[in-house]
């Protein structure tokens, strides 16, 4: 064989190899690209989520709006999507949503798919919520539903704590058990308790709770397999592996985590996007600020500034609530507490 | 030859050829993926820095041994865009602290009127001009009525002068011996004769005589009562005879015829009386003889009047004078009785002539205006004085006064000047100027300032300020007035007034602009003016230096970049805040050239060297504090 014979062959398989290897890089970007979008996709739906999950009603208690937040969640995948005008589309969509789990304080509710027969006979299958979970537990001496603050509701089995009367539910901040009178013999019998330590106490409760929602996460997603199978996904859906970490913000307060799975993505659809997503909502108490008088100017220290115990220095009444209103009121950021994130005042003296 | 040559060419064409396309093809291909791997890791680091609100040490570090699996040098570049708000200042013009400083005064600045009221001199010169004479000596006398005389009127002795003068002419007695009523031992004789002759013509007007025995004792009455005294006739009767003479009887003599001659007696008529014309010897030793009153004796009766007697006869009785006998008229219609005054109370300017007519009043009633004489003089001012007006006549030679008086009130004379004031002049006639026109003022002008206005500091009053007036008296004379005139300016007002300044009743006005007072500021050395009421609002040019707060904020975007996140990170706390809503944005390049590029650049120079350029950022969706 002569070299010529050799080029020509070399060329063929060049040819094929750079054009296979091309095309898999190719499918490789593309699945990038799509990816990243649709990253940014859901990142914006689930923000708008958890933007109005929850909300301080006139009460002053706060209120979990689940319907609300998963609309949202939705609207904004099919905006981003290009699915407004696509009732069907936006159906099919919410096939790769498995499950979205929405936390409260003393509970959480499932959302899912299920299959229902209606009058007609047939059987249907639609988005449903489920009841409210409560964060329930059981050992032998109790019976325990968990809050996400540090309200506990026992269900007394043994007795133990109220050896009086007939009283066995109670609902209690734990931190009674350990320092009431009235458990003074509960400590007595039970003197390990988890109740009684504030460390156990608290990993008691997280586990509990994160295993309840991964159980019920679990199931849930499991089941939607078979529905999925009946538009055609043939997708497996499961439960990804959440790190402890991340679960720590969804059961700080109310939240909602989003499995969003087997979308097809790609340009000839050869991969899925799976993603799951934990939008923590907190209502946090807003940050007070206390303006102090400078020569010329004010400065907004955060509540516990160790400047603001100075003495000789003049403190405004007045608190207020965001940054915002500080600075409206003429503030500039105190170099100590707020120096990184707001702008202290220049430099000038009159 | 040839042969090693192709030979030669042919393993390089299969160098090239066979090694050189894949690898450069392949080494292109790696390029493209690990740009894939990169943007993979670079994805993954924001969504974290997302999540998580903040960038620790560790993450970044597991960032970067994620780069580096990919064999690549990079150029990482953060970029943190901020949302900064900060406070707007700004620092307030000197005019701005003026206006708040201003509004801010919550003391009066009120404005008190006060009515200024000059009075006008008052000028006594009282001018006396009631009852001034309205007429002159001329026209009283042109309008004088003189009236007639008394048709009752009797004359008398006093008719024809008065005193002293002889009306019937004396009686010479001539004749015998006399009695010795004639003398002393002249009683001679038997019979007597008295001749009586007149004295003027020399006519015997009767003869007396008489038997001795009838005595002539009584020296005071010789009774002929038996006799009858004929005039012009002459007759005897009883002893007597008589004769007439058509005289008046002026004067008798009479002449005696007998030897003892007895000096010349000069009878006098003394008086008629009861029918008796009595007649007295002008001798010492005198006698008085009573002559019976004649009476007519036309018819042969007698006059039992001897006026009477001679009115019938004809005679006119007349006076003599008995020093030169000439005759005397009637003057009763020259003696002056008494004299009035026309005017009694007369008030008359200096200088002038007093009305000196004077009406008199005469013996027969008849009143006449004349103009009488006076020596008083008008020259003194003087009120009710008393003047004397003399009026000389004379009669028959003998001249008479009569005085009357007259209160007089000597004013002086006034004059009116141009201007209407009526004033008095001097004594000696002398115009002094109108009082008036002296101390009125015709008008009162400002002089200084020249403009209607003048601006002023609070406190001080117009005299201070240099404000000065022109008077200028109705005289015509003037008078610069700087002090003494009369305002109403409020010192304690500031602002504009309108002031009336006023000086001897004559009113200007003028408008002064008060200004604030100003005082130095000690810090920086400019003059502000103080508040109205004199308080101190502090110097605006130091205040306006303190930057005030608009009230507005600045939102602008501050972007961190990756030399202060890194330095916060290896150099300070180890983690790097984010707030939430910040953008984090990272860019990442490689720095050393990829194989691709390296093989690439055997072939074409210059190829470029930046051919991973990943930039990604998202808005930090868990940070810390919220602008919201």
């Amino acid at each position: 064989m002569k070299l010529h014979h050799f080029s020509i062959l070399f060329v063929i398989i060049a040819i094929v190899v750079f054009t296979i290897t091309d095309i898999k890089t190719d499918r490789l970007v593309s699945i990038m690209k799509d990816k990243e979008s649709l990253d940014l996709d859901f990142n914006n739906a689930i923000d708008s989520a958890a933007r109005n999950l929850v909300e301080v009603d006139a009460a002053g208690s706060l209120v979990v709006n689940k319907e609300t937040a998963v609309n949202d969640f939705l609207l904004s995948m099919y905006a981003s999507l290009n699915l407004m005008n696509d009732d069907d589309k936006q159906k099919r969509l919410q096939n790769y949503i498995p499950v979205i789990v929405i936390t409260c304080e003393d509970g959480y509710y499932l959302y899912y798919s299920d299959e229902y027969k209606r009058s007609d006979g047939f059987t249907y299958i639609s988005k449903r919520w489920s009841e409210k979970i409560p964060y329930s537990y059981e050992d032998d001496d109790f019976i325990y539903s968990f809050t996400m603050n540090d309200t506990l509701t026992l269900y007394d089995k043994r007795r133990l704590l109220d050896t009086s009367g007939d009283q066995t539910v109670f609902t209690l901040d734990y931190h009674e058990l350990s320092q009431d009178d009235q458990f003074e013999n509960f400590r007595k019998q039970r003197p390990d308790s988890f109740l009684l330590n504030d460390d156990k106490f608290l990993q008691v409760r997280r586990k509990n709770i994160i295993e309840k929602i991964e159980n019920s996460l679990a199931y849930y997603c499991n089941k939607h397999n078979s529905i999925a199978q009946q538009f055609g996904l043939s997708y497996k859906f499961a439960l990804p592996v959440i790190d402890n970490s991340e679960w720590v913000r969804s059961i700080a307060g109310p939240s909602i985590v989003i499995l969003f799975q087997g979308y097809p993505i790609g340009g000839g659809n050869i991969d899925t996007y799976n993603r799951y997503a934990i939008a923590g909502s907190e209502v946090t108490k807003k940050q007070i600020y206390y303006l102090e008088q400078k020569s010329w100017y004010y400065v907004y220290h955060k509540a516990g500034c160790p400047e603001l115990k100075k003495d000789g220095i003049v403190i405004l009444d007045t608190p207020y609530y965001s940054v915002l209103d500080c600075v409206k009121a003429g503030a500039y950021a105190c170099p100590y507490c707020s120096g990184d994130t707001g702008i202290c005042a220049p430099a000038y003296s009159p | 030859m040839g042969k090693i040559f192709d030979y030669f060419i042919s393993i390089i064409v299969a160098i090239i050829l066979f090694f050189g396309l894949p690898l450069l093809y392949f080494s292109l291909k790696q390029d493209e993926l690990t740009e894939v791997a990169t943007s993979d890791i670079v994805s993954d680091f924001v969504d974290n820095v997302q999540t998580h609100g903040y960038l620790t040490k560790e993450m970044y570090e597991v960032f970067l041994e994620k780069l580096n699996t990919t064999n690549v040098i990079y150029n990482i570049h953060l970029k943190h865009k901020v949302l900064a708000i900060e406070p707007k200042y700004r620092l307030k013009t000197a005019d701005e602290v003026k206006d708040d400083q201003n509004s801010a005064y919550k003391g009066k600045n009120i404005y008190t009127y006060r009515e200024v009221k000059t009075e006008v001199p008052t000028v006594t010169d009282p001018v006396n001009t009631v009852n001034l004479n309205t007429e002159t000596n001329e026209s009283i006398m042109a309008t004088a009525v003189n009236t007639p005389a008394d048709p009752n009127h009797v004359h008398t002795k006093a008719c024809y002068g008065g005193g002293d003068y002889d009306v019937n002419p004396d009686v010479w007695f001539n004749g015998g011996s006399g009695p010795s009523e004639w003398g002393p031992g002249n009683r001679v004789g038997t019979y007597y004769w008295v001749y009586m002759y007149c004295s003027h013509c020399g006519n015997m007007i009767a003869t007396l005589t008489y038997e001795d025995n009838d005595q002539w004792d009584n020296a005071s009455a010789y009774n002929f009562s038996s006799d009858q005294i004929q005039l012009g006739l002459s007759y005897m009767s009883n002893g007597i005879s008589y004769s007439s003479c058509k005289c008046a009887f002026t004067k008798w003599e009479t002449r005696w015829e007998t030897t003892y001659t007895p000096p010349q007696d000069n009878w006098t008529f003394i008086e008629y009386k009861d029918g008796y014309f009595v007649y007295r010897r002008i001798n010492p030793n005198w006698y008085s003889i009573y002559l019976p009153a004649m009476q007519k004796a036309l018819s042969g009766s007698y006059y039992p009047d001897w006026l009477q007697a001679w009115e019938q006869l004809g005679f006119d009785p007349t006076y003599i004078c008995p020093d030169c006998g000439s005759k005397l008229s009637l003057l009763c219609n020259q003696m002056v009785t008494s004299i009035v005054p026309t005017n009694p109370v007369q008030t008359v300017a200096v200088g002038e002539r007093l009305i000196t007519t004077v009406k008199l009043t005469y013996l027969d009633g008849s009143t006449k205006t004349v103009i009488a004489t006076t020596n008083f003089s008008t020259v003194k001012i003087t009120t009710s004085q008393t003047a004397t007006l003399t009026y000389s006549y004379t009669v028959n030679g003998k001249s008479y006064s009569k005085n009357c008086n007259v209160t007089v009130t000597v004013v002086p004379k006034t004059k009116t000047c141009i201007n209407g004031h009526t004033y008095n002049l001097n004594t000696d006639g002398s115009d002094p100027g109108c009082p008036y026109c002296k101390a009125w003022l015709k008008s009162l002008s400002v002089i200084n300032p020249n403009t209607n206005s003048i601006t002023i500091f609070k406190g001080t009053s117009l005299e201070d300020n240099g404000v000065s007036l022109l008077a200028i008296y109705l005289d015509g004379h003037k008078k610069y007035l700087y002090n003494g005139y009369v305002d109403n300016l409020d010192t304690n007002y500031v602002g504009s007034q309108n002031v009336t300044i006023s000086y001897k009743g004559k009113y200007i006005n003028l408008t002064v602009i008060t200004k604030r007072n100003l005082k130095k500021c000690t810090v920086c050395g400019k003059y502000y003016e103080l508040y109205p009421d004199g308080t101190d609002p502090g110097c605006p040019y130091c205040a306006a230096k303190i930057p005030i707060f608009t009230g507005s904020i600045l939102k602008y975007y501050a972007t961190t970049y990756s030399s202060k996140i890194l330095d916060e990170l290896y150099n300070g706390n180890g983690i790097y805040y984010f707030n939430t809503g910040d953008y984090f944005s990272i860019k990442v390049t490689n720095k050393s050239t990829t194989l691709g590029t390296r093989f690439m650049n055997f072939i074409v120079h210059n190829m470029p060297a930046i051919n991973i350029q990943i930039e990604k950022g998202a808005p930090i969706r868990n940070g810390f504090n919220s602008t919201d």
